[in-house]
């Protein structure tokens, strides 16, 4: 692993699931601090000052209910949302700040998996996964043959790693919900990420399916040696592999806590028992919160 | 309020308290802005047509009395004949007329693209770009193909090239619209998706938008070339080559049956130019082009006869593979380049024959493209004189002319409307009475539409003679076959469910298309009528040329006289009420949504 990145004063943040040091034997791949992001002039405030970092071969995952902000602070970390408040600091760049080759610079090194695949359905399998390769080459590219040979066969290399090396000729569109998101993580990987950033990657999977894109996922990571930030709604799914857990609740950070025996099953839960509908008992929740 | 309107009935029956102010519930909808602009639009609509009615003076009774002669016109006239001795001219002609619409389209498509991405709100972040885009493509959608030929007939001399140059111009304005639409609206997901890899704006643009938009160019180019087909005998009949300069020729010779002769085989090219194009499109794009979207991914996984690529069967599959461990595939299927599937070779055919076909529109009517470029440079100059420099061209005739144009427009929208209506609910399969009388309606409506307005213009000049009412009633012919498909198919995207709750409270047949079909086909239905309206004023515009009344006959004159002035001005004003009318129209259908 590269170790380009400065080092950051970690001494403020208990990094978890690796013994921090001042002389940077381990360097954060990602730094965020008191992020603040609102929508629609302020009325809607996604994150409320969300501070963390995470050291780089960690695998971290974030849960909450929906619209608690995962994706919005996961989305924050390739630029695809600049903060209203704060800083974002991903492989050394100051994201908010990068603009044009040196955002997508960044962005080569950060791959994103989506919820709902976000390939184009119309391509080959081959063609969405060679458009990882995009960061890597120059101008627009129009169908595979654009693509210089050794990345036709680097692509199908990924396309094999995700058990798709036989489709890769087949419309995307033609498969199925699992295997779409099999050819959104094989592009993810002809990037060569350091960084894999994933929203939900299997929230719209049925739950076997869910369990089997996700192991490959988190298996291909492990091999790269890439850095993770998930953010899921399965716990379940999430503590077989993950070092670290993150719980937001209204934009707020309301758990941090590596995945060890200390951990237990209610107190994740608690992230997700906010949910209340009537309003009635609010104050009650404020209080186990603080 | 405005949640009354949706449930009058209901309202009476709600136990509520009175009104504020004490005053009883009423048992009337409430009137409120919304519906008293509506009311206002169909009064306001209804009153433009009676006045367009009024003046064009379709007098029928002089119809009827005429009609003894009309109808001894009419039978000298129907021996439709092909005169042997002009038969290679003919053909000629109709080669240049296809060229011309091919080559006008292609380069309408070719200049378009570029024009419809610095037209897309997602992809062009300068808004003076945009705007400036935006009106280039409503420039050249108000200014008629006519207007443009004339113009062009000025740089190039006559012949084919103006033809083409004027299609293309024109072409812009539907092609760039509906392409910077369909940008505007792709999933943005997967272009976030591309972008989220580290690609460009143009990487971004090739592989998250163009990737996206190409069934939409498609089918778009193939349906433009139909109208563009369609339209181009006006063309000849300023000069601008093709089938309209035989049937200018036996007009003013008054040779009748060659005439309808050439005319009804023109319509006959033209619904085999449909047929053509509507083949093409389902070859090149599948099961896409017939149904959009939806359920498009299993469509053509089942089309393609590839069992491993059906949804089900390819889930269930996908956990032994994602171990990591891929099956040993064939040789074939490893291959680094795509395999020639049955679509691949179908799209690289056909688009061999498009280049084919663009190449042969400039060799079959002998065009040099150094003339194309090098003739340009007489352009400007002739810009620069059409612009009216003072209002000396604005006479009582131009302003009578003018307003004489629009009353075309609205009386011809108003008369195909009367015949449409009724008409759409037998051509739409959910509400026709029957197979049969669906067939026949849809066929009907099928070659009302593919006879040319100006063919159909000419012929009537012939029976009941010069003036707007020949043109109204031409324009009013080719509308109600459009207006027919056009409100047929929206009749037939209606809800059953609606229709199922109605019938089920004991409602009759006409009971049922009165309340369960017509609320829910009604936006559509009036969107489509201001579309209507749009055109048929469109076309007023160059009625004149044939002599069935409106602008186009002065600004034909203009043009021979070489009075640029007068020519700029009418173009100028054509401009500005076809633009106008556009803005009603959007105005309006942003009221009904």
């Amino acid at each position: 692993m590269t170790t380009d990145t400065p080092a950051i004063d970690l001494t403020d943040n208990p990094v978890l699931g690796a013994t921090p040091s001042r002389n940077g034997s381990v360097t954060n791949a990602v730094v965020v601090r008191d992020l603040v992001k609102t929508f629609d002039d302020g009325r809607v405030r996604a994150l409320d000052g969300v501070s963390f970092d995470v050291p780089e071969g960690q695998m971290l995952v974030i849960i909450g209910l929906s619209g608690s902000g995962k994706s919005t602070l996961l989305r924050h970390l390739n630029g695809l949302h600049t903060p209203t408040e704060g800083s974002v600091e991903v492989l050394g760049v100051d994201v908010p700040a990068a603009k044009g080759r040196q955002l997508r610079t960044l962005r080569r090194d950060v791959g994103f998996v989506f919820q709902q695949f976000n390939i184009v359905g119309r391509l080959s399998c081959m063609e969405n996964v060679l458009s990882g390769a995009l960061g890597r080459v120059r101008g627009p590219r129009l169908g595979a043959l654009m693509y210089p040979r050794s990345l036709r066969e680097e692509a199908l290399r990924k396309l094999d790693r995700v058990g798709l090396g036989d489709r890769a000729w087949q419309r995307t569109d033609t498969l199925s919900g699992g295997q779409q998101q099999r050819v959104a993580i094989a592009r993810t990987l002809m990037q060569n990420p350091r960084i894999v950033l994933a929203d939900e990657p299997v929230a719209s999977l049925d739950p076997e399916i869910s369990g089997q894109v996700m192991d490959l996922l988190v298996q291909c990571c492990i091999e790269d040696n890439i850095t993770v930030l998930c953010s899921l709604h399965q716990v379940d799914l999430a503590l077989g592999w993950a070092n670290r857990l993150i719980g937001l609740q209204d934009g707020r950070i309301v758990l941090d806590s590596p995945v060890d025996a200390d951990l237990d099953h209610d107190s994740v839960m608690e992230v997700y028992r906010r949910l209340d509908p009537t309003g009635e008992k609010a104050d009650e929740y404020q209080a186990v919160v603080a | 309020m405005t949640v009354a309107i949706d449930s009058p009935r209901s309202a009476p029956e709600r136990p509520g308290p009175a009104s504020p102010g004490g005053a009883p519930s009423s048992v009337s909808p409430p009137w409120t802005a919304k519906r008293a602009t509506m009311y206002a639009l169909a009064v306001g609509f209804l009153a433009a047509s009676v006045w367009g009615l009024w003046r064009v003076d379709i007098d029928v009774r002089g119809i009827i009395e005429g009609w003894p002669e009309t109808q001894n016109l009419l039978e000298r006239m129907w021996r439709p004949v092909i005169a042997s001795e002009d038969r290679s001219v003919i053909i000629q002609a109709l080669l240049d007329t296809f060229f011309m619409a091919f080559a006008g389209t292609a380069i309408g498509v070719l200049l378009s693209i570029p024009l419809a991405f610095a037209a897309a709100e997602n992809v062009m972040p300068y808004r003076v770009v945009r705007v400036v885009a935006r009106a280039l493509i409503v420039f050249t959608r108000a200014v008629p193909t006519i207007a443009f030929a004339l113009v062009f007939v000025r740089v190039y001399g006559i012949g084919v090239l103006p033809g083409i140059i004027a299609i293309g111009l024109h072409s812009i304005g539907m092609i760039g619209k509906l392409l910077a639409d369909a940008i505007e609206e792709i999933d943005p997901g997967p272009r976030e998706g591309v972008l989220a890899t580290g690609a460009g704006p143009f990487q971004d643009m090739a592989t998250g938008i163009w990737s996206q938009i190409t069934p939409t160019v498609i089918s778009v180019s193939l349906y433009r070339l139909e109208i563009d087909f369609r339209g181009a005998p006006i063309l000849g009949f300023v000069g601008a080559g093709g089938i309209g300069v035989i049937l200018r020729g036996y007009q003013g010779n008054l040779r009748y049956p060659d005439l309808l002769g050439v005319a009804l085989l023109f319509v006959v090219l033209v619904v085999i130019m449909e047929i053509a194009s509507s083949l093409t499109r389902r070859a090149i794009l599948g099961s896409e082009g017939a149904t959009p979207r939806r359920s498009a991914g299993l469509l053509t996984g089942l089309l393609r006869r590839r069992p491993a690529s059906l949804p089900t069967s390819t889930s269930m599959s996908a956990g032994g593979a994602a171990t990591g461990s891929a099956p040993m595939a064939p040789t074939r299927e490893r291959s680094l380049r795509p395999p020639w599937t049955k679509d691949r070779i179908r799209l690289n055919v056909a688009a061999a024959i498009g280049v084919l076909l663009f190449v042969l529109s400039f060799v079959v009517p002998d065009i040099s493209f150094r003339e194309m470029f090098v003739e340009l440079t007489n352009l400007p100059e002739i810009v620069w004189r059409l612009i009216p420099k003072d209002l000396a061209w604005f006479t009582a005739r131009v302003r009578s002319d003018l307003l004489e144009t629009v009353a075309i427009g609205f009386a011809s929208t108003f008369l195909a409307l009367l015949v449409a209506i009724p008409l759409s609910f037998v051509a739409a399969s959910n509400t026709a009475p029957g197979r049969a009388s669906y067939a026949i309606a849809r066929f009907t409506a099928l070659l009302v539409r593919a006879a040319p307005d100006i063919v159909v213009a000419v012929l009537l000049v012939v029976a009941i003679g010069l003036g707007p009412a020949a043109g109204t009633l031409a324009l009013a012919f080719g509308l109600i076959g459009f207006a027919t498909k056009l409100f047929a198919d929206n009749i037939e995207e209606v809800r059953q469910g609606p229709r199922d709750g109605v019938v089920s409270s004991g409602a009759g047949r006409l009971q049922d298309l009165g309340t369960a079909v017509t609320p829910q086909a009604l936006p559509s239905l009036v969107g489509n009528s201001l579309y209507l309206l749009d055109i048929s004023l469109r076309s007023s515009t160059v009625l004149g040329i044939v002599g069935a009344g409106g602008i186009g006959f002065l600004l034909q004159n203009a043009s021979k006289t070489l009075d640029f002035q007068t020519m700029g001005g009418i173009i100028l004003s054509i401009f500005v009420i076809v633009y106008a009318i556009e803005l009603l129209a959007g105005w309006v259908r942003r009221q009904i949504i």
